[in-house]
């Protein structure tokens, strides 16, 4: 099991940094160069890939706008940089050498936190503090579920991410140990499935949440 | 012998095993529901097929991860158990 824990790479100050971090940069560094790369040459007759792009991208906004209206559409960005950086940090696994960062728990709960945290500042930007009305809603002997269920969300999210992607990881780990060669092959297509699963759950949500703190009626 | 420490072990991997077992159950169960309805959704209007696949691996993910919570719980329990540490 000590090959898929968080080994500590090196320390700066005192504080230890784990494979995650290094990794984490790695994926960061990749989708930089992904997106220069990818938005070089865009004109308005568009390549393949280029239309590949704008049609994942309409497919987020025709989710958001189908949530919460037109509105949803300057929230877009936000849920596709969560999930990308989700699918390439699970992706990862694939090239030798490196393991997924949202296999610890430290990386997942940081992304749940932005999620969790960009509702709040979304909410609390558009309706002020009438947004903290919401937790009387529909009538006040409710406060105790909804506080219960605000605090349940980023859990539930991190929980989600990280238990998938390490499940996967011991289960592949555990038939290398059995028949190294062929054996995990399946296991790992799964996982790569499942990495990208995951990753749409998590952005999905993180739009659902956000529509959750804007919208206006029930 | 059945000191404190073996106890503690037996125990907790009794129950990982177990509270496991009833996970995927409860969690096969859920899931087995979700993809007949969709089935049954699917074969009365094939033309919503693309969104019906949508809803249903969506939902699929919702009831997986409440499995993926118990095998979180079940890890705990088998590598970085805390009442083993305790107990002497």
């Amino acid at each position: 099991m000590e090959e898929i824990a968080p080994r500590i790479v090196f320390s700066i100050f005192g504080i230890p940094v784990t494979d995650s971090v290094t990794t984490t940069w790695v994926v960061m560094g990749f989708i930089l160069l992904l997106g220069w790369i990818l938005s070089k040459n865009l004109s308005e007759r568009p390549s393949k890939i280029q239309a590949v792009l704008e049609s994942v991208i309409d497919f987020y906004e025709n989710i958001a706008v189908q949530i919460m209206g037109e509105e949803g559409k300057q929230f877009v960005p936000l849920a596709v940089s969560i999930g990308l950086f989700i699918l390439l940090s699970n992706w990862i696994e694939i090239i030798p050498g490196f393991n997924a960062p949202t296999r610890d728990l430290s990386t997942t709960i940081a992304l749940a936190i932005v999620a969790v945290s960009s509702t709040y500042v979304v909410g609390i930007k558009k309706k002020g503090l009438r947004f903290f009305k919401k937790y009387i809603e529909p009538s006040p002997i409710f406060l105790p579920i909804n506080i219960l269920e605000e605090l349940v969300r980023p859990i539930s999210l991190s929980f989600r991410l990280f238990g998938n992607i390490l499940g996967e990881e011991i289960v592949i780990a555990i038939l290398v140990m059995i028949v190294p060669l062929i054996l995990p092959i399946p296991m790992i297509l799964l996982g790569l499935f499942t990495g990208l699963i995951q990753a749409f759950i998590f952005s999905l949500l993180t739009l659902l949440y956000v529509a959750g703190a804007v919208g206006e009626e029930v | 012998m059945l000191t404190g420490k073996v106890l503690v072990i037996i125990a907790s991997v009794i129950s990982a095993g177990f509270g496991m077992g009833m996970a995927v159950l409860g969690g096969a169960l859920g899931e087995g529901n979700a993809v007949s309805k969709a089935m049954e959704s699917l074969g009365r209007q094939p033309e919503a097929q693309s969104s019906i696949m949508t809803v249903l691996l969506l939902g699929l993910a919702f009831i997986e991860s409440l499995v993926i919570f118990m095998l979180v719980v079940a890890l705990v329990l088998i590598f970085v158990n805390p009442f083993v540490g305790m107990v002497q």
